[in-house]
């Protein structure tokens, strides 16, 4: 208690070292506390409410059918197994339809996790049996609709275009198994491979060939106990590299407060002395540095708990931008405690055992005496190594940050093949609002004509992916009339519905033959446009127009090309070209018994009177179906939230680290002066010219920072390979990067070095006689 | 011919320190000559103004008033590199705590005032090497100041200041900091120098080695109280 009450008055007593060093070390923490957080939230919690949720596995490998998940239900490799869908229907809440989370579940799914109800009952296998439809609450969506009403059992609600959903929803499936009691995931994925084969028999339509694709289907298991969602996969593997990034700025951070510490100590090395002397062991006076040291961390981590309290919600923003709105479950767990609490000590231990071992390795008889007899001496060497490898971590940092920052800046301006700015992108939701086929086909083309008529819009259409769909699409093989296929041949090309005028709305240029009309309908000859790429792989450098093909890779040639587009990015900005066909969207009626139109509409400027025009024209036409809105540049720049998250945010901790090198390298240099007064008054006083102890300052500042910077450089090289993937049009040892970092870090260590060079360059040569 | 051999003059030196609104005449009106091959020294009570004017001397410090000609020059108005220049190649010093430098071995020490001349490397390596036999630290060249006694280390500060062949050499109390026997030793040195034709100036209030010199300069509160020349002293 004495020696916390003693380290307390230490901080209070020196304000401006307390003040850096809290916000050095509280920067650190909060960031890497921040970091920690997020990653728990989305990759280590367990589910919330799940009974042993490390019983819960998942299938991978994409989507499943109906059939598919009743042929592995009776192949009972699982305890229970559960398929699921989700999707965001409007049902009803407080009257009104609102856009919603549904839910379809099979009947084992509540059993499967061990939940249970908290009013009523949970849906059971009987109900799959059942014709009544059933509903269970989430606690947040009762309260949300129902006020928390507890009469809200046996009550029915709305929720449209169910009906629609069920359909498509019996092939895109997620399955869930729990394990059965003492089976382990390997045990079971080995079983399921086993019984594969069988489950696709099973679930085939009757007349699938035996060497068709369909029974190449493969899958594999994945625990499932931290619930699954997309952001996983896509998040992971960038927060583990940010997470890396921001431990080594906590690395920065406390070679900088070991520095501080280091000069702290050299001048307290006579209270020390004194202490020693009379009588404190050297465990003693260690115990009470460290003690030191904790508290400083302590202090810095609730400065820092503020500081990730806003970062985490930031980032969460990031990340919500991709995908909707996120729902993490941020509140801190034991996992976020322990971490907390270790960075705590383990920074304290980093930052405060070399000082506290330096300072109490004293030499009595010397130090309790006036003067040396010597200048310099090798004192400063511990601090100079920090200030290296405080230098050569920044270099990794400033790598890294240059690498993301320059592939995003390659991603930006990736050439996509149409012009995004004032251009909108609307979502009508007709489909679950139960226009269906012929109704929807109706509902659309009236829309655009009434979209079409509005003031400020110049031009409207609709497309059924829209531009960088970000894998929604659907491909197949085709065939090509006269064009005999290699045995194997890769004949897939991805092909997209829309109305006239698509390509001139979003400025995707026409290279030859015409645009669709509204001749281009039902009971019309068939007609497509192709895309570049596709033009070029069928039909090389002869004219496409004219030419025919089957878009169901069979002989039935009746689709006519009459145009070819320029390649617009098709799925993600990140892509090779792809091969691509348009279709008529009045010619596709079949296919759209279940699927919306999106409308894409350029005005003069997306304002959001623009916005609120197309809503009210949806709305007179059918109040029930619900509308999200985007412009087309916000949907692209969408498309690149891990890129833009990991250029922001390595950018700016490679900031923060350069900051804290140059703070680093100030103090070194600045203490250092200081401490040599005496000799560089000497020099003078042997004749050194001023320019020549100016030049001797920033040398010596100079030759930590080249020796930091090429070890950085190397330790730089195998992390940039290490986030190869992660990069876009540079490699792993793009110059841009390097030699960014290598700048940036010279001109913090010219900013760093010139004020205590030229400090050391006035000393008057009368310093060498001041202890004389 | 006195006049030609003159190295030094001095005329009405004064020196105040200004601190904390309290004046400190620490030189109050020297008049000094010295001339080349010379060696004199300055005795006097402490705080009496010798560091002083042994900084003057060796341009250290400049005067608040008064001239100082040094060869025949004004060194009044010279700026801040010129000075260094002449630091450099007409004084050498010696100091009470020897101050030399610690990262620096005992070769690199001596060769410091001849870096900063811009003299090539096998120059320095000749001269520091004649400097360094001149004092008997020949065979310590590879030495750290930390590994030798103090009065090696003094011995070594003395061939720093001899390497550069300068016109002066100044001693603040050279054995202040060295047992006697040292002390000696390093006198001894000096006396040797001197009969080879060194000027030189030394601080000292010990007696025995004042006896050394051609001419005692007394120091009391910053005047010259009395001059003598051995010899016609008892
Ligand atoms: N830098 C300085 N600032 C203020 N006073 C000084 C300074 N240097 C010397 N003095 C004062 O000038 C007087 C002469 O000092 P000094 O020449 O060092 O004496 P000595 O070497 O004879 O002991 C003393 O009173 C001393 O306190
Ligand atoms: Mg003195």
């Amino acid at each position: 208690m004495n020696d916390l009450k003693f380290a307390f008055r230490q901080l209070v007593k020196n304000p401006g070292f307390t003040a850096v060093a809290v916000l050095t070390l509280g920067l650190g923490i909060g960031a890497n506390t921040a970091l920690f957080s997020l990653i728990n939230a989305m990759l280590m919690r367990p589910l919330p409410g799940v009974v042993e949720p490390e019983g819960l596995v998942r299938l991978t490998h994409g989507s499943f059918s109906y059939a598919k998940f009743e042929a592995l239900k009776a192949q009972q490799v699982f305890a229970q197994t559960v398929a699921f869908d989700l999707d965001r229907l409007p049902a009803e809440v407080n009257g009104a339809l609102q856009s919603s989370r549904v839910m379809l579940v099979s009947g084992d799914y509540f059993h499967a996790l061990g939940v249970n109800a908290r009013l009523g009952r949970t849906i059971t296998p009987q109900d799959d049996q059942a014709q009544a439809l059933v509903a269970v609450l989430s606690h947040s969506f009762w309260t949300h609709a129902f006020a928390a009403d507890p009469g809200v059992i046996g009550r029915s609600f709305r929720v449209s275009g169910l009906a629609v959903t069920t359909q498509r929803s019996a092939h895109w499936l997620q399955l869930m198994g729990r394990l059965a009691p003492g089976q382990t995931l390997e045990q079971a994925n080995a079983r399921l491979q086993v019984v594969w084969p069988q489950v696709l028999a099973a679930a085939a339509p009757p007349d699938t060939p035996a060497a068709s694709d369909f029974f190449r289907q493969t899958t594999d298991l994945q625990p499932a106990g931290n619930g699954f969602s997309n952001l996983r996969g896509e998040f992971a593997s960038p927060l583990f590299v940010l997470m890396c990034l921001v431990g080594l700025v906590l690395l920065v951070a406390c070679a900088n407060v070991a520095n501080l510490l280091l000069a702290r100590g050299a001048a307290r090395q006579r209270e020390f002395a004194v202490r020693l002397a009379s009588g404190a062991s050297r465990r003693r006076l260690m115990r009470q540095l460290l003690t030191e040291s904790v508290l400083l961390s302590v202090i810095a981590a609730f400065a820092g708990v503020l500081f990730s309290a806003w970062s985490t919600r930031v980032l969460v923003g990031f990340i919500s931008s991709e995908t909707g709105p996120v729902v993490l479950d941020l509140r801190p767990d034991w996992r976020v405690l322990v971490f907390s609490i270790g960075v705590i000590f383990i920074t304290a231990l980093m930052f405060g055992l070399a000082p506290a071992l330096r300072a109490t390795r004293i030499d009595l008889a010397s130090s309790l005496k006036e003067r040396s007899r010597t200048f310099g001496g090798r004192e400063g060497r511990l601090r100079k190594a920090l200030l290296v490898s405080q230098v050569a971590m920044a270099m990794v940092l400033a790598v890294g940050a240059g690498l993301f920052m320059n592939s995003f800046r390659h991603l930006l301006q990736v050439n996509t093949g149409f012009d995004s700015t004032n251009v909108l992108l609307v979502r009508a939701d007709a489909i679950s609002a139960g226009h269906r086929g012929p109704r929807a086909a109706q509902f659309f083309t009236e829309l655009l004509d009434r979209v079409n008529s509005l003031p400020g819009v110049q031009s409207a259409a609709m497309s059924w992916a829209p531009p960088v769909s970000r894998g929604f699409g659907n491909n197949g093989n085709i065939s090509v009339e006269g064009h005999s296929p290699a045995p194997g041949e890769d004949r897939i090309v991805w092909s997209n519905f829309v109305s006239p005028g698509y390509f001139g709305t979003i400025g995707q240029t026409l290279l030859a033959g015409r645009d669709f009309t509204t001749g281009d309908r039902q009971g019309a000859p068939g007609v497509a446009i192709i895309n570049q790429s596709m033009a070029r792989y069928f039909f090389g450098d002869e004219s496409p127009v004219g030419r025919k093909f089957d878009p169901g890779g069979g002989n039935n040639y009746q689709c006519e090309i009459i145009g070819v587009v320029r390649d617009a990015t098709h799925f993600s900005l990140k892509e090779s070209p792809q091969r691509v066909f348009y279709l008529p969207y009045a010619q596709g009626a079949d296919f759209f018994q279940g699927e919306n139109m999106i409308l894409v509409l350029r005005s003069a400027a997306t304002t959001s009177s623009t916005v609120k025009q197309v809503r009210e024209v949806v709305a007179q036409i059918d109040r029930d179906v619900l509308v999200e809105t985007e412009t087309l540049k916000a949907h692209v720049d969408g498309s690149l939230a891990r890129e833009h998250l990991l250029a922001m945010l390595s950018g700016f901790l490679g900031m923060l680290s350069l900051l804290l090198v140059a703070i680093g390298l100030y103090g070194v240099m600045a203490y250092s002066v200081t401490r040599r007064t005496g000799e560089i008054g000497l020099r003078m006083a042997l004749g050194a010219q001023p320019v020549t102890v100016l030049a001797m300052v920033l040398r010596e500042g100079f030759m930590l920072v080249v020796t930091g910077t090429v070890i950085g450089a190397v330790a730089a090289c195998a992390f940039s390979h290490v986030i190869s993937t992660l990069l876009f049009g540079i490699t792993a040892r793009d110059s841009v990067s390097f030699g960014g970092a290598v700048v940036a870090l010279t001109l913090a260590a010219v900013i760093a070095t010139i004020l205590p060079a030229r400090r050391a360059a006035k000393v008057e040569p009368m310093e060498a006689l001041r202890y004389e | 011919m006195t006049k030609d051999n003159s190295l030094i003059k001095l005329e009405s030196i004064k020196k105040v320190f200004y601190t904390d609104e309290v004046e400190t005449h620490a030189l109050s009106g020297i008049h000094l000559d010295i001339r080349k091959g010379e060696y004199v020294s300055i005795a006097g009570p402490s705080g009496c103004g010798k560091s002083t004017l042994l900084s003057i001397l060796g341009l250290l410090d400049s005067p608040t008033e008064g001239s100082y000609t040094l060869n025949g020059q004004p060194v009044a108005n010279l700026d801040h590199s010129q000075r260094a220049r002449i630091r450099n190649r007409e004084v050498g010093f010696i100091f009470q705590s020897f101050n030399l430098i610690g990262d620096l071995t005992v070769f690199e020490n001596v060769e410091l005032p001849l870096t900063y001349r811009g003299m090539n490397s096998a120059d320095r390596k000749q001269r520091v090497t004649e400097a360094l036999e001149r004092v008997g630290m020949a065979h310590r060249m590879k030495h750290y100041p930390s590994q030798l006694s103090g009065g090696q280390q003094q011995r070594v500060a003395v061939a720093r200041a001899l390497g550069g062949k300068p016109a002066i050499l100044l001693a603040d109390e050279p054995t202040g900091n060295l047992d006697s026997k040292n002390g000696e030793a390093v006198m001894e040195l000096l006396r040797e120098l001197h009969r080879e034709g060194a000027t030189i100036c030394m601080v000292t209030h010990d007696p025995r080695f004042a006896r050394h010199a051609e001419r005692n300069v007394h120091l009391f509160d910053g005047r010259i109280v009395e001059e003598s020349v051995e010899g016609d002293e008892r």
